[in-house]
């Protein structure tokens, strides 16, 4: 097996292990007994993977205030203005992947949450590099993009 | 229909068989209820008193997405005969006012248009004023 440790091995060697995973960006297949494996890899190659996976807040028209819907994760966040909307939303951004990892045996399981483990692994690791923030709302898209679209409403 | 009070929803939840979770929160109450199917649905109702959301909009992705109805109707429902929601296939969710969070923020932040103006658009509107802002035909506010 390719970059294969056994736990044992690995409580001896996790130091050099760890520099061989994050420094030199080589993922480490880590064994238990015969069946229990998991895989040990950087932030950077988990971050590379997840990539394609975006999120796509929606503000809300309503009277009063600003609501935002973030449908990768079925939750919201309000304020009365933009500014208060978009920091309700990431504490629950917070809290979902907290929930969702402490539950993630079942999380993963369930049909309306199974999907939504990418874009957790995704926002973990964004609030990791402190990047949360531009990572649920992203940049607009180029101009080019964007006259395409309202050409085509 | 009116978007329900807080208390609406809290009893909804009670009637509906939902958990109250100690998720870290606080100024919700997190409700969670587990379906048959292995579906998680998981809410949360803010402090205090007033409709549960700011949005009509935004009540239809809570009764649609988070309490796992098929209609408005099932959750009026609930609070009417004191039972638990009865769930099957859902029916064509209706067209919401909504739009890109990017491009609100762009308005607002970049532009300067006014919070409440942007918030009166349609996407459409909304985009094309934006290109208008972004190739200059328009002056920023």
């Amino acid at each position: 097996m390719f970059n294969e440790v056994t736990i044992t091995a690995f409580r001896e060697q996790s130091g050099p292990v760890f520099t061989e995973v994050v420094q030199h960006h080589r993922p480490q297949v880590i064994r238990r007994g015969r069946d229990d494996r998991g895989l040990l890899v950087g932030l950077d190659e988990v971050w590379a993977m997840v990539s394609d996976r975006a999120f796509s807040p929606q503000v809300m028209r309503g009277d009063e205030g600003v609501s935002i819907w973030l449908p990768e994760f079925d939750v919201y966040g309000e304020g009365e203005t933009y500014a208060d909307a978009k920091a309700d939303l990431l504490g629950e951004v917070r809290v979902y992947v907290q929930e969702y990892l402490a539950n993630a045996d079942e999380y993963r399981r369930a049909p309306n949450r199974a999907a939504h483990f990418p874009h957790v692994v995704k926002a973990l690791i964004a609030e990791a590099r402190g990047q949360l923030e531009d990572t649920i709302f992203p940049a607009p898209p180029d101009l080019a993009t964007l006259r395409a679209r309202a050409a085509a409403a | 229909m009116p978007i329900p009070d807080k208390k609406d929803v809290r009893r909804f939840c009670e009637l509906d068989g939902w958990e109250e979770t100690e998720a870290t929160s606080p100024d919700h109450h997190r409700y969670r209820k587990r379906l048959d199917d292995g579906t998680i649905l998981r809410t949360k109702v803010s402090f205090g008193r007033g409709p549960v959301c700011r949005a009509p909009a935004l009540w239809t992705k809570v009764w649609r997405h988070q309490l796992g109805l098929n209609s408005e109707d099932g959750f009026w429902e609930v609070l009417r005969t004191r039972k638990p929601a009865q769930r099957g296939a859902a029916a064509v969710p209706p067209a919401e006012p909504q739009m890109p969070a990017w491009l609100f923020e762009a308005l607002v932040q970049t532009f300067g248009v006014d919070e409440d103006e942007v918030r009166s658009l349609s996407e459409e509107e909304a985009l094309a004023r934006y290109l208008a802002l972004c190739e200059g035909g328009e002056t920023p506010a």
